[in-house]
């Protein structure tokens, strides 16, 4: 007899059966709506008393995706209930149909006490259980106490949800940690290893959250011990036992709560309980290889004796030989935390770890690719770049990226020599070169720059593989910059290298290779180092002007701006009421300041080299650059600095950079000085009728040494007033130490005048920076340079310091 | 700890979710869908750790349902491979031979029995045999309740 709709509405099965029918999306919405609408409506009736299967029917459709907020009151009205059925479905939607963030969240706080404090303990658990998955932080708060009492109730089955309970709401409430401090000594001693199981995790959550509470639990790392022993010596117990192993969730927990509890020693019996569970864990099954794999991290986290340490190396050794990948994957991360402090025992495995990086996952691949980095150093680089490269070839895209950017930083770092690093970069960029990161042109670039011997050979290999690869963007770039500088070359010489004969090309050649460069769908930045590149060829090879011409007038109609703009100038150049100028504007690019490498690639403001040639990077001013005379400080042994030229081209006189603090580390700006100086500074200036274009801004570093950087950021806030300058001074802590009482002051020459606005503090911590603001005033602007005298007192550790310093790479009509 | 246990099906329906972290509707959904394209369908010839923003995804397909463990960087991947085996053995069990179906239509059943192994974001019980005994012994108060209300009704 079928009952109507009201009292017997649908149970949960039919209505799963019900949408599991459902051919459309269309129709399973209808089917939930109609199913919604009857439970809202049946959740008015009062006395409803169905009310645990329309929770349960909400439950599968929250599961489906759809809204059920509406169901949220009605767990709470079950929970109430004293039926246990009720009950238990109201945790359930408690647990699932609310997070955190609701409100209704909180009356549930006083059904929860009530249940708590309840005699039946299947009762309890549900209220505990609750407790543990949803709980916000009034919530735990105001239950703590009642928890607390719970984790020494009389049944294992309490205390064990009331000690995880703990965990969270320790973690909810750190404050309420010293009450749950004192309960755990005991829990860690429970006769139920279950209970222990909780109570390590209850500790492991406390020593996250505050880790200097560890002290207060060293005393207890003898009991974690004697609990492991114990455990390892049970003669099997069936119930715990899981592949071979007893109880492998406990063991993975004491084992962690060792490394934590270890203190600054470990004790000999817990290196012996390592050494032990190392040796004798079975490593046949999944379970066992946990523990071990627990055991390595725990090792290597502790300060270990040798013995273990190699001990934990060789199960990582057979990890990664296993055909497993799960195991080869785990073995590779802690390999990865090893190499930062044991390299030498890592090394042993470098084959093992080369051979990761053909591994199918891509996950394994990233690691090993990581640790074969970290491997790197000058004697094996040769041999490890050369099959990284040959991995480059197989590997796809999105690891491309990975290996291309650690192969650059790789080659950067170790490269024994110039050629070497030249030809490696050189078939990295021709087999990926549009991955190639931007600094790693702009540093290649600076290699053929500064060593003339190679510039030759460079630019022949560039020309040779930029006609095989137009589409490579790096290559074609770097390509173009060096045809540029160097085209002379092309024709010139032909090369003799190990490799065959780099043969001497035509101009036109050499024209119709730029011109494949300069194609409609080419990049727009390569056509720009085209265009540049061809008016330095106008100079350097002019023969072929006029091809150069006609290519460089095809771009004047263009529609990129930039390019227009370069185009019509150029052609302006290439009239011949600019003959003259034209020679020395384009020349060669002066070796200019590289940025160091780093791991982590930044944009540096010292790459200007491959922009403008217009642009000087270096001062080349002719006036005295520290007039001693008008000096108020004494001179010192001046420091020399010395870099090879190029003869071919003329290259203008640098002013010696007067380092008046000859103990100071230099940053890496490289002075072309041939002359030492000995008093009054005057060497003619070769290119006085050069207009120079000033640059407005300008950032550099003033001073550095291995505990303060002073960096000047330097600004012309009025346009029209050339003659201020608004420096921002900031002076950051390099050291671990803090500096306090940090005092600058500052001397210039007459035609300078200048104001302080102090700092906010004196004194910085590690890592830490002070930044004060001054103002210059040029009355020479133009004429004479700005030039600082800067001492720097601070106190490090109560040890007085005091630093002098002159401040002179401002540009010279600054 | 673990932040989230998913059961997803092939098709991309989920069998069971259940959220240890704090999470909003909104912040779940779109969880879950970035992580299903990563869990499903792949190569079973992988391992079965996969980097998810901050956390480590640990998923395993069983028959036609791919389980997902969430669970911290530093955690131990390996036990949380343990853990999920357990979670499966007991369902087994229970259900004698677990499939797909049994889950759908008694995903309650399923849930009660996560929470006896599994809660708080942590594993609470690591006997199975407990765990069973204990979920036979609710299911059978539950039984008693409900004699209870059909006598009353009677």
């Amino acid at each position: 007899m079928q009952a109507p709709k009201k009292e017997q509405p649908t149970r949960l099965r039919d209505l799963i059966k019900a949408v599991r029918a459902c051919k459309t999306a269309a129709e399973e919405r209808a089917v939930v709506a109609q199913e919604s609408a009857e439970i809202r409506e049946s959740f008015r009736d009062e006395t409803y008393r169905f009310r645990h299967r329309s929770v349960a029917k909400l439950l599968f459709i929250q599961m489906m995706g759809y809204p059920t907020n509406f169901g949220q009151v009605e767990c709470l009205k079950l929970i109430a209930s004293s039926n246990y059925t009720e009950k238990r479905v109201g945790y359930l939607g408690l647990t699932q149909l609310l997070n955190e963030k609701d409100d209704v969240l909180m009356m549930v706080t006083n059904s929860m006490q009530i249940d708590m404090n309840s005699s039946n303990t299947q009762i309890i658990g549900m209220a505990l259980t609750a407790l543990a998955n949803i709980a916000t932080a009034e919530m735990c708060r105001d239950l703590s106490k009642d928890v607390c009492k719970l984790m020494s109730h009389n049944n294992s089955y309490i205390r064990k949800r009331a000690t995880i309970a703990g965990a969270r709401i320790v973690r909810k409430c750190p404050d309420l940690i010293e009450d749950f401090q004192g309960e755990v000594p005991k829990v860690l001693e429970d006769r139920s290893h279950v209970v222990v199981m909780n109570g390590v995790n209850l500790l492991l959550e406390i020593i996250k959250i505050q880790p200097n509470i560890k002290q207060a639990f060293v005393q207890y790392s003898g009991l974690v011990v004697r609990a492991m022993r114990n455990l390892i010596h049970t003669v099997h117990s069936p119930e715990h036992t899981i592949g071979g192993v007893t109880d492998p969730f406990l063991q993975v927990s004491l084992i962690k709560l060792m490394s934590k509890i270890a203190g600054a020693e470990p004790s000999e019996e817990m290196t012996d309980c390592l050494a032990q569970v190392a040796t004798n864990t079975e490593p046949a099954k999944n379970a066992g290889n946990a523990v071990l794999y627990e055991c390595v991290r725990t090792i290597m986290d502790i300060s270990s004796t040798s013995g273990l340490r190699v001990l934990a190396t060789n199960i990582m050794g057979r990890f990664l030989l296993n055909r497993d990948n799960n195991l080869r994957y785990v073995a590779l991360n802690s390999l990865l935390k090893l190499v930062k402090v044991d390299l030498l025992a890592v090394q042993r495995h470098k084959t093992t770890i080369i051979d990761c990086l053909k591994d199918a996952d891509i996950a394994i691949r990233k690691k090993a690719l990581e640790l074969t980095y970290c491997l790197i150093n000058e004697s094996n680089v040769k041999q490890i770049v050369k099959e990284m490269i040959d991995f480059l070839i197989a590997a796809e895209p999105e690891f491309k990226e990975a290996l291309v950017t650690k192969l650059c930083l790789a080659i950067e770092l170790h490269s024994p020599t110039k050629q070497w690093h030249f030809d490696s970069v050189l078939r990295v960029l021709t087999l990926a070169g549009s991955y190639v990161p931007e600094e790693v042109v702009a540093s290649t670039a600076h290699i053929i720059s500064s060593t003339p011997e190679l510039q030759s050979y460079a630019v022949h290999k560039l020309f040779n593989a930029l006609v095989d690869n137009t589409e490579q963007q790096g290559l074609v770039l770097l390509a173009l910059w060096s045809i540029g500088e160097f085209g002379n070359f092309l024709v010139s010489e032909t090369l003799k290298t190990s490799d065959g004969e780099l043969k001497a090309m035509t101009p036109n050649e050499i024209i119709q290779g730029v011109e494949k460069t300069m194609t409609p769908i080419a990049a727009d930045i390569c056509k720009e180092y085209a265009l540049t590149a061809l008016i330095k060829l106008s100079v350097r090879i002019p023969q072929a002007v006029q091809s150069i011409r006609r290519l460089i007038e095809q771009q004047i109609s263009a529609l990129n701006v930039e390019l227009q703009q370069r185009a019509c100038e150029y052609i302006q150049l290439l009239g011949s009421n600019w003959d003259s100028i034209r020679g020395p504007l384009l020349e060669k690019m002066p070796i200019y300041a590289k940025a160091p490498a780093v791991d982590i690639p930044t944009t540096d403001s010292s790459s200007p080299v491959l922009e403008k040639p217009k642009t000087p990077t270096q001062p080349n001013s002719a006036q005295n650059l520290l007039d001693i005379e008008t000096l108020i400080f004494d001179s010192q042994p001046i420091q020399q600095s010395q870099i090879q030229q190029s003869t071919e081209v003329p290259q203008p006189q640098f002013e010696s950079l007067l380092d008046l603090f000859s103990s100071t580390p230099q940053p890496s700006f490289p002075a072309p000085v041939l002359n030492p100086v000995t008093g009054d500074i005057s060497e003619p200036d070769k290119f006085e009728d050069f207009v120079e274009i000033t640059p407005i801004k300008h950032n550099f570093i003033a001073f550095e040494d291995e505990e303060i950087n002073v960096d000047f950021n330097c600004t012309k806030p009025e346009p029209d007033a050339l003659e201020n300058t608004q420096i921002s001074v900031i002076v950051s802590n390099k050291c671990s130490k803090d500096i306090v009482g940090f005092k600058l002051s500052a001397a210039v020459l007459k035609h300078l005048e200048f104001s302080f606005s102090s700092a906010a503090s004196t004194s910085m911590m590690p890592g830490g920076s002070i930044q004060m603001q001054m103002k210059m005033k040029n009355k020479a602007q133009g004429q004479k340079p700005i030039a600082i005298r800067m001492k720097i007192d601070y106190t490090i550790d109560s040890v007085p310091r005091s630093k002098l310093s002159t401040v002179d790479s401002f540009p010279p009509n600054y | 700890m673990i932040h989230f246990i998913l059961l997803i099906s092939r098709h991309g329906k989920i069998r069971l979710g259940k959220w240890f972290s704090t999470y909003s509707q909104k912040e779940r959904e779109s969880i879950l869908k970035e992580v299903k394209p990563l869990v499903i369908g792949r190569n079973s010839k992988l391992c079965n750790f996969l980097e998810f923003k901050e956390f480590t995804l640990v998923a395993k397909r069983y028959a036609s349902l791919y389980f997902v463990f969430c669970i911290d960087r530093e955690d131990n991947e390996l036990i949380a491979l343990d853990i999920m085996h357990f979670f499966v053995e007991v369902l087994d069990k229970y259900f004698k031979n677990v499939c797909e179906l049994d889950i759908i239509f008694n995903f309650h059943k399923a849930y009660y029995i996560l929470d006896e192994m599994i809660a708080g974001g942590y594993m609470i019980e690591t006997s199975k045999k407990q765990v069973n005994k204990t979920i036979e012994n609710q299911d059978q108060i539950m039984e008693e309740a409900r004699e209870e209300t059909t006598a009353r009704k009677k």
